[in-house]
């Protein structure tokens, strides 16, 4: 299939992955800018938007998909092609939007220039540097923005506007002489979140006013259309069940990246005369990166937050500790102890364990498991779903928009054009496009990957449909060869994984080809036989 | 078999690059540092005064230093990694 023709004035949309009629994961977006600059010459641009993964297991060896690098970057160490892109912009930090930049600098590939807010350039920092990337030949540059500001690139002005999600969390406005598109990335509504810059109503009624042509936005729980729990009411909700555990430990999971969460459990730990203490590297890691992104943590809460080597000579009953596994993930803290693996967490009847998080479907099975276990030890459970049979109320709410949300925003923006509901499953894209409907605005649903989107101020049109192929990556049992220290000195971390790449068809379903690029990386270390394996 | 990971290197061969093995270091030598409030300042110099670092070795960029802090809690805390469906939270 040969290339569409994007010759014509306008911003062209593409989504690489992230309208998967498979599920939710792998979000990419091209965007060719073709404009004129005030002298009146052309000026044509690239923008990447997003470089995310999709998982395919629940658990086990890692295995996703991504939008094949080929024909978005160039090869390191050779000219640029005529499709490299200007910059790569991204929305905020969640696997599913930066997840594959490792993959393709392994792949060989260079990544342009990187645009995001600080605690999402943190991530990515750790992102490639727990993938072995640290060479300064193979990282990309990276350019911190602030919130709300305004950079000129690729042809366009893009604005980082903020959007309650994740600290740093960015809508982005791409705008030129000829249209503006509002690339939402992933969103909700909620001005009690503590950490970051909050969505102002008034920016977006304003940008609104200045004119947007189309909306791209989240559709994830578009369909939900009940009441909205803040992160204030459940932290209010929280602090009654922490009055209610005197005289026991209280021990609650999380996920390494609900900040905002811990900060709720922090204050609820304060009101009740209790030490936050928190254990678990990626949690750990997370908060250091949010205190180096300027997020802090210990600022929010009001109290100093101990990790897990300073708090052995608190009492259980004055701590409150948190640990990552609220999706049960191997080797969390929440699902060793759960599985009084040595060394955990001590888990018992004198505990309550609250884990303030949903299961999702591709963990259910296993979070089931884990509640059954952490039920057998003679804890006091008290999950999302029991916190509200319990009369406690509601200790989670998703961090992406409900339909209220997702209606504000349209009214606010009032798109002239359209609206692409994305990053959804089909139920939850058409919940989004019907609230566009109820509104008056034409949406635009496009249940695959591949549709090149023209957008101006008169139309919203698709011009062509390209084929893009998406990468699958599987680890090997390999793993990159580390720097390395004599035996017995310190915990030694896992060395990164080498992975196998296959190309695979749009679906992400049959392999067409295997080991499609060489790894192109440090030394490999290889998979030692299985008996002399540690476990 | 040998480990290739702990053979003849010693701490006098560590650089900059050497990230996972700083960190270790690093945990080995300050077990009550405050790693929430470490700045990079202070970073650097614990790095450079770790017994036997390379002499003379250029300043780090902030990557190396927020890779250098990401091995050493992951040295303290051993593989605890986040799961891979945070995003649908």
């Amino acid at each position: 299939m040969s290339a569409a023709d994007r010759s014509q004035a306008g911003i062209y949309w593409q989504s690489r992955m992230g309208n998967n009629s498979d599920g939710i994961g792998g979000n990419c977006h091209r965007y060719d800018i073709v404009t004129t600059n005030e002298a009146g010459q052309a000026v044509r641009g690239r923008l990447v938007v997003d470089y995310g993964i999709k998982i395919h297991n629940g658990g086990g060896a890692y295995d996703c998909s991504f939008p094949s690098p080929e024909a978005l970057f160039a090869k390191r160490g050779q000219p640029d092609p005529a499709h490299a892109p200007d910059a790569l912009l991204l929305t905020h930090s969640h696997e599913d939007h930066l997840g594959a930049l490792k993959h393709a600098i392994d792949m060989g590939y260079r990544l342009p220039p990187i645009h995001c807010t600080s605690f999402t350039a943190e991530l990515v920092k750790k992102s490639l540097a727990g993938a072995g990337i640290i060479e300064p030949e193979r990282r990309p540059e990276i350019h911190v923005v602030k919130p709300s500001e305004t950079i000129a690139v690729g042809g366009a002005e893009v604005t980082f506007v903020p959007v309650d999600h994740l600290p740093g969390a960015s809508a982005l406005l791409i705008r030129t002489r000829e249209a503006a598109v509002f690339h939402s990335g992933d969103y909700k509504f909620d001005s009690t979140l503590a950490l970051g810059e909050r969505a102002n109503p008034e920016q977006l009624r304003r940008i609104g006013k200045q004119g947007v042509d189309m909306v791209l936005s989240d559709s994830t729980a578009a369909g939900e259309d009940r009441p909205k729990v803040t992160e204030r009411e459940i932290g209010r909700h929280l602090e009654a069940i922490v009055a209610g555990q005197r005289g026991r430990a209280v021990v609650a999971g999380v996920l390494g990246t609900q900040l905002d969460r811990v900060v709720s459990l922090g204050r609820a730990a304060k009101t009740n005369g209790r030490l936050l203490v928190v254990s678990g590297a990626s949690l750990v890691q997370n908060i250091q990166a949010a205190e180096r992104a300027g997020h802090s943590l210990e600022k929010a809460i009001g109290a100093p937050i101990l990790l897990a080597k300073d708090a052995y000579g608190i009492p259980a009953d004055r701590a409150l500790v948190v640990t990552t596994g609220a999706f049960a993930q191997p080797m969390a803290g929440l699902t060793r102890s759960a599985e009084q693996q040595p060394g955990a967490l001590y888990i018992g009847g004198d505990t309550t364990v609250i884990i303030p998080q949903r299961a999702i479907p591709p963990v259910q099975a296993a979070h089931r498991a884990m509640v059954e276990r952490l039920d057998a030890t003679g804890a006091r459970v008290i999950t999302a779903e029991r916190a509200e049979e319990m009369g406690y109320g509601a200790i989670h709410q998703s961090g992406h928009a409900i339909a209220a949300d997702t209606k504000l925003l349209y009214t606010l923006l009032k798109p002239r054009q359209s609206v692409s509901p994305m990053h959804g499953a089909p139920g939850q894209i058409e919940a989004n496009a019907e609230i566009a409907r109820s509104l008056g605005i034409k949406p635009l649903v496009l249940n695959e990957n591949g549709a090149v989107v023209r957008v101006t101020k008169q139309s919203v049109e698709i011009v062509d449909r390209e084929a893009l192929p998406r990468i699958g990556a599987r680890e090997t049992g390999d793993t990159k060869q580390l720097p390395r220290a004599k035996p017995g000195e310190g915990r030694r971390p896992r060395p990164p994984a080498i992975y196998r790449y296959d190309r695979l068809d749009q679906a992400g379903e049959a392999v067409l080809s295997r080991d499609v690029e060489s790894y192109d990386g440090p030394a490999r270390t290889p998979r030692p036989p299985r008996d002399q394996r540690a476990r | 078999m040998d480990d290739p990971n702990t053979d003849a290197l010693t701490w006098e061969t560590l650089t900059w690059q050497d990230i996972q093995a700083i960190g270790m270091a690093l945990a080995e030598a300050h077990p009550a540092e405050k790693i929430l409030a470490l700045t990079p300042e202070r970073l650097t110099r614990l790095v450079a005064d770790l017994p036997g670092f390379a002499a003379g070795a250029a300043d780090p960029d902030d990557f190396t230093l927020s890779a250098i802090v990401t091995a050493w809690i992951a040295a303290e805390d051993g593989d605890d990694e986040s799961s891979p469906f945070d995003y649908l939270a």
